[in-house]
């Protein structure tokens, strides 16, 4: 492979790290911003159910003896399609309403009392993998807990959007990298067409030289910057002048080593030589 | 890029790759970002639109409920500050407003600028003057479309009661919120882009002195030996491009004289078997004079003509170093995450025990590995320390324990030490191009910019994937550099043996340095403290202190990158200010005390920025005074270098700053327990600083000394 080629392949791959970098960054912030903004949402869902659910327990209803609950979340649900449940529980996490059928009096899964109990605030949120889990407090007018409410939004719809970020993305980040891959690619391919044609005058001169023939040695470091060109280390003269010598030495050393056969041997001049 | 350390003609072939690569780069990341913030507005509109009307329907809510109390429209009371109030729950809200049916503003809570005030005037009019069929058609479920002012979305609610509007809730979404949240990341991208610059500028250089001067170079110098005659010399490639093919020819040429030279003796041996002894020694004298004017005596024909550059190391060290510093962001985090109480130790101090591990092992790993690569090579040591390196990163990638961990990175160290001293004696070597202190210069660059991007790296990458998984990549990279050293390092380079006076032993060696009172004083209030900062503040400190005031690992990472940033970009300033100061000892000592000075300033001020402020100047100090410090250990112990050798004193100097370090770091540890990081911060600053002073004041009163010494 050239020297050019190597080039362009390493700055490719720069290119391909930098937009993989690039992309992966957005798609980790959109994934961030987008189940942010849903489940800021939900959590504006939940207070306000909660908040409906206080206001008739300040009235002096318990929990449980609320007929106006099961429309409340009913509405919530009816609202927004993406939710897939909303529960209303007592304090043992017992389900008291539900959205779906046949819930009620059953308990809520332990993680929900779990996310109850460690939250700081009113509203706590969990990410359940296949969907947002968020929820509020129920309190009474005496700032204890009562109960709470657990919304759960299916991820369908977030995943869709994920993925429509993802495709879309991916094909314009391939079509940018390929892009500028050409770009990079035209860029080295000129930026090294000096050094070609160094190194190509080189190997010319040298087989020029050793054709025979004087002042055929034509080392061109014209392509090359002012720079590279003042520190080209193999220059016209200099090269043309050591094949020469080169060759010199060669054909000596080759001569007196068949004189010495001759000489002693006495084998007759003309034996196989090597070809230098 | 600022490196002084390439040739003119490495220098300006890689100069316009990088130019090109800066333009590619910067612009495909523009492009890429512009194309990344359209599909965020195009995907988040909707939900932001979904989320408005959300708020809105609250909003609305709550005013019908007053306003079914009888309360008038136009004076409810407390209405600014609920509004007030619901923007600062919402980030993305910049207002929310309620109009009349004049399209009157009577309340509102955030910004509300001129234009929205013209447009909730006209909106307000238009729909009434325009007749009720309009609007009966809108209704809380079922608003008006959103409206794109110059900042903000206008989303309008109508406020139905007894099926009149009264009037609309306007709710006004920031509309640059997709621009906002690609800010979060636009540090980020910057970050990275230098990183690949950086690297992109490694790689050429490496690829340009690998494939093209280096091949240049041990031409030429074939080129040279063949014509004063010397024949003893071939290179081996096979690559096709017309340097190699001219090497070939000239390697060719003197292999085939060799086996002439050869079969000539040979022949010459087995036909004087049964001549005269005279003969016999008057024809192999001649032979042999033959072999030595063109180098031809060697048996095995013409040897491999060696010619190494520091270069070769580029490309494997900073892959190496680069997965080593991912850590550094967020190791201390790590640690903490995984701690459980260990009764005989606090928390803070066994947080700190991996970097303790780490410090210790490389310390003692060293000189033995120094030994190892004398005897094995460079590149078999190279990839021998890969194996614990790899091992350390996998078994940090899964450790559950603090214990698993120390010892995990205590095993990385071992592979780490091996690895740089490998790449050190390597471009020490006899048959490497270069001077010396070029080649250095060439081994800290690369470790430095590896630092920089593996830190800021790590932190990116640790703060979206997790700390684990990213000691995973580094062995990926790491396994990744071996197979770069295997292929680019020369595998029968030798380093220098040193040339140092072998009569005395090492104790006595050490002793020697020991009754220096002017290098002790310069090694315990300049050296030491130099250390203890990078190891307790940079790499201890800075990462749990920065974490406690909220920042995310991607900041504490691009924090500690501006520490080596300032490393490489202002380090090669400090040859030019040495004579400003009068001399090295004024430098160092004014360097030393410079670089406490952010830490005995801001360690009240409890803010990121304090933190920043203070590693852009220990940074700042530390460039100017890293390099000079060397000279001035060797100034400063030129009769102990006579009698011990260089290298004594240098391995002294550096076994003790780690030593200072470990044990400043676990001081800082104990600091943080009982006093907490402001103060740990302010008390290592001004011990830093207290050093500093003592050394300026003992070498102000010792001057005559010093001028003597140099003199002598």
């Amino acid at each position: 492979m050239k020297i050019s080629s190597k080039a362009v392949v390493c700055m490719i791959l720069v290119l391909l790290i930098v937009m993989g970098l690039i992309f992966m960054m957005s798609y980790f912030k959109f994934q961030t911003t987008l189940a942010t903004l849903i489940q800021n949402r939900l959590t504006v869902i939940s207070i306000t159910m909660g908040e409906s659910i206080e206001s008739a327990i300040d009235l002096g209803l318990g929990l449980g003896e609320m007929r106006t609950a099961e429309a409340v979340i009913a509405r919530a649900k009816r609202n927004d399609p993406g939710i897939a449940s909303i529960q209303i529980f007592d304090n043992n996490g017992q389900i008291l309403y539900s959205t779906q059928k046949g819930r009620a009096g059953i308990n809520v899964p332990p993680y929900v009392l779990q996310a109850l109990e460690e939250s700081d605030g009113r509203a706590w949120r969990l990410d359940r993998g296949n969907s947002f889990v968020n929820g509020v407090t129920l309190l009474n007018s005496f700032d204890q807990m009562i109960g709470g409410i657990v919304l759960t939004y299916s991820k369908d719809v977030y995943n869709t959007k994920v993925a429509a970020l993802t495709n879309s993305l991916t094909r314009k980040s391939i079509l940018i990298f390929v892009g500028f891959a050409i770009l990079a690619f035209i860029g080295i391919k000129l930026g090294f067409r000096g050094l070609g044609r160094y190194t190509d005058s080189i190997e010319s001169s040298y087989e020029r030289v050793q054709e025979g023939g004087d002042n055929v040695c034509t080392i061109d470091v014209a392509g090359l910057s002012a720079a590279a060109s003042a520190e080209a280390m193999i220059c016209k003269d200099d090269f043309d002048e050591k094949l020469c010598t080169i060759k010199d030495n060669l054909s000596e050393a080759t001569k007196d080593m068949h004189e010495l056969e001759r000489t002693v041997l006495k084998t007759p001049a003309g034996a196989a030589q090597p070809d230098v | 890029m600022p490196e002084t350390t390439e040739s003119n003609f490495e220098g300006s072939m890689v100069r316009p790759l990088v130019l090109l690569m800066t333009a590619v780069l910067c612009l495909s990341s523009l492009v890429l970002a512009y194309v990344t913030l359209n599909e965020f507005n195009r995907l988040l509109r909707p939900e932001l639109s979904k989320k408005a009307h959300k708020i809105g329907q609250i909003v609305n809510a709550d005013l019908r409920r007053a306003l079914n109390y009888g309360i008038p429209f136009n004076d409810l009371y407390g209405a600014n500050e609920y509004l007030e109030s619901t923007i600062t729950d919402y980030d993305e809200l910049i207002y929310v407003a309620i109009s009349d049916q004049k399209g009157r503003l009577l309340y509102q809570g955030g910004t509300v600028t001129e234009t929205i005030r013209n447009f909730v005037g006209r909106l307000s009019s238009n729909q009434f003057v325009s007749g009720t069929s309009e609007t009966g058609a809108i209704n809380a479920a079922n608003p008006l479309p959103a409206t794109e002012l110059p900042n903000s979305l206008n989303y309008p609610i109508p406020i139905i009661v007894d099926d009149n509007v009264l009037g609309f809730v306007h709710i006004g979404i920031d509309r640059h919120f997709a621009q906002r949240q690609l800010k979060d990341i636009f540090y980020d991208i910057v970050v990275i882009l230098i990183v690949a610059l950086l690297v992109a500028f490694q790689v050429m250089l490496a690829l340009i002195v690998f494939y093209v001067t280096g091949p240049i170079e041990r031409l030429h110098m074939l080129l040279d030996l063949q014509a004063k005659g010397d024949f003893s010399k071939c290179l081996i490639t096979r690559a096709g491009d017309s340097i190699s093919k001219i090497a070939r020819y000239l390697s060719q040429g003197a292999q085939r004289l060799h086996e002439h030279f050869q079969a000539l003796s040979a022949q010459l041996e087995s036909m004087f078997d049964g001549r005269a002894v005279e003969d016999h020694t008057r024809i192999s004298h001649r032979l042999r004079n033959l072999g030595t004017r063109f180098g031809l005596s060697n048996l095995d024909g013409p040897t491999q003509l060696l010619r190494a550059s520091a270069g070769d190391i580029r490309i494997p060290l900073f892959i190496f170093a680069f997965a080593e510093e991912l850590q550094k962001s967020f190791l201390p985090l790590f640690v903490r995450q995984v701690y459980k109480p260990v009764p005989w130790l606090n928390e803070s101090v066994v947080i700190g025990l991996p970097i303790v591990m780490w410090l210790a092992i490389v310390g003692l790993a060293s000189p033995f590995s120094s030994s190892l690569t004398k005897r094995y090579g460079s590149r078999n040591i190279f990839l021998m320390g890969l194996v614990p390196a790899i091992a350390g990163f996998i078994g940090c990638g899964l450790a559950n324990t603090i214990y698993e961990v120390i010892l995990w990175r205590g095993t990385t160290a071992l592979g780490y030490a091996m690895v740089t001293i490998a790449c050190q004696e390597y471009i020490l070597g006899d048959k490497v191009g270069g001077s010396r202190a070029v080649n250095l210069a060439i081994f800290v660059g690369v470790i430095m910019s590896a630092c920089m991007s593996g830190v800021a790296i790590g932190g990116i990458l640790a703060a979206r994937i997790g700390y684990q998984p990213v000691f995973m990549i580094a062995a990926i990279l790491a396994i990744a550099a071996g197979f770069i050293a295997y292929r680019m390092l020369s595998p029968k380079i030798d380093s220098k043996a040193e040339v140092g006076k072998e009569s005395q032993s090492s104790v006595t060696k050490i002793l020697t340095v020991l009754t220096n009172s002017r290098f002790m004083v310069f090694l315990l209030c300049a050296a030491i403290p130099s250390s203890v900062l990078t190891a307790a503040f940079l790499w201890y400190l800075v990462p749990l202190y920065l974490f406690e005031l909220g920042a995310t690992p991607a900041e504490i990472g691009r924090t500690m990158m501006v520490y080596y940033l300032l490393i490489i970009v202002a380090g090669p300033l400090a040859p030019r200010i040495v004579d400003r100061f009068g001399g090295l000892g004024w430098l160092v000592g004014f360097g030393s005390l410079l670089s406490s000075l952010g830490l005995v300033f801001f360690y009240n001020w409890r803010s990121i920025w304090a933190v920043v402020l203070a590693v852009v100047i220990m940074g700042m100090s530390h460039a100017m005074t890293k390099a000079p410090q060397i000279a001035l250990a060797l100034e400063l112990s030129r009769r102990e270098i006579e009698t011990a050798g260089q290298n004594v004193v240098l391995s002294f100097l550096r076994i003790l700053e780690r030593v200072g370090s470990i044990a400043g770091l676990l001081f800082s540890a104990m600091m943080v327990h009982i006093y907490g990081y402001e103060t740990t911060i302010g008390i290592t600053g001004f011990m830093v600083c207290g050093a500093a002073i003592f050394f300026l004041l003992f070498f102000m009163i010792t001057r005559k000394q010093s001028l003597a010494y140099a003199k002598g």
